[in-house]
């Protein structure tokens, strides 16, 4: 961005911050291309990056009466761009993990039909099992509850259940190192 | 997604937030109703008063400029009168004991309101819609002053609001005149 530019959004900004609703069209021609540069860089694919883009602008405009005229308004754009960026990129390793989880399970051969893949079947799921059996139990209910989609779910807070599942998978992993697996 | 769904989007985020942030000034109030409320005793024209002051406060923060700006001012002038009351109420016995409690109030209503009457004139010099800052200004202070002035009934309050009033006249009238 140009020095005027620069200039040009501080201005409009501080603006807007105090209620101006003349400096909206200014504010938003100049951050929307700065907002859009920042998610190309963080997110994987375009399209992910437009839709980042989208979330952060309107995030973007929704705390603009916060904006404290002291500060850089670029900084503060980049910055509130940024964190809606990586707050996106973690829901979706956060949805890539519950799916290969899930890919990983059905991907065991229950109904195999030859005795070398049953035989394996067999084995995973007694690993699996004895993986399991030294989990607490509270950590086993939570996983299958988020894996299999468990209908008693526990009735806690969507981002409580969240951690609970990162804190049992962490366990899970643990457990499967102590068994020499992973 | 086009420019103009974008923008309107956008737009609709920044009235929601600052909608948000001008309803931040209701924890100010509702503190300003709690204390007149323990130390006046609660009444339903103390609650009508700050329901009224959330509402006009929050109204003119969301407008922005001198409005925002004078949401401030009036609640620092507003706490003068305010303050005083509760000084009257917390220290009764002694005022009462002199006797003629009801004049001493309105007497301190009429005191506080032309105290923050006179402030907010002074402060309206440093913005040039001073006329804009004063009206908002004096409303906001006025109900500020009237949350725990109605200790001094209806007589003490007519003399807070007009107190206020005539110590922002002249500064009014300088203001219309040089226009």
């Amino acid at each position: 961005m140009e020095r005027q530019q620069r200039i040009d959004l501080q201005r409009s900004l501080c603006r807007l911050a105090d209620g101006d609703r003349a400096a909206f069209r200014p504010v938003f021609d100049l951050a929307w291309p700065e907002v859009q540069r920042v998610a190309a860089r963080m997110m994987r694919t375009a399209a992910d990056a437009d839709d980042a883009a989208q979330t952060a602008l309107c995030k973007l405009f929704e705390r603009a009466s916060e904006f404290d005229p002291a500060r850089d308004a670029l900084a503060w754009i980049v910055g509130i761009a940024s964190y809606e960026c990586l707050t996106l990129r973690k829901k979706a390793a956060r949805r890539r993990e519950a799916a290969g989880a899930h890919d990983a399970l059905g991907a065991i051969p229950d109904d195999a039909r030859d005795p070398e893949a049953q035989a394996i079947a067999a084995e995973l799921e007694a690993v699996a099992l004895s993986v399991l059996g030294t989990l607490d139990p509270r950590d086993r209910d939570t996983l299958r509850a988020a894996i299999l989609g468990d209908a008693s779910a526990p009735a806690v807070a969507p981002a409580t259940f969240r951690k609970r599942v990162e804190r049992a998978l962490v366990r899970l992993r643990a457990a499967w190192r102590d068994h020499g697996i992973g | 997604m086009a420019s103009a769904d974008l923008a309107a989007r956008a737009r609709q985020a920044y009235e929601g937030g600052r909608l948000r942030w001008a309803l931040q000034i209701g924890w100010i109030v509702l503190a300003l109703f709690a204390v007149s409320s323990v130390a006046v005793g609660p009444s339903p024209i103390s609650a009508i008063t700050a329901a009224l002051l959330l509402l006009a406060a929050t109204a003119m923060r969301w407008r922005g400029g001198t409005w925002t700006a004078s949401v401030r001012a009036g609640l620092l002038a507003g706490l003068i009168p305010f303050t005083l009351l509760l000084v009257l109420k917390c220290g009764g016995g002694a005022f009462c004991a002199l006797g003629g409690c009801m004049t001493h109030c309105a007497r301190f209503c009429a005191f506080g309101g032309l105290a923050a009457g006179a402030l907010l004139s002074t402060r309206a010099r440093r913005h040039d819609a001073r006329t804009t800052f004063l009206a908002g200004a004096t409303l906001i202070a006025t109900l500020t002053g009237l949350t725990s002035c109605f200790v001094g009934g209806l007589t003490g309050m007519a003399w807070m609001l007009l107190a206020a009033l005539t110590a922002t006249l002249p500064a009014l009238a300088l203001d219309l005149r040089r226009r």
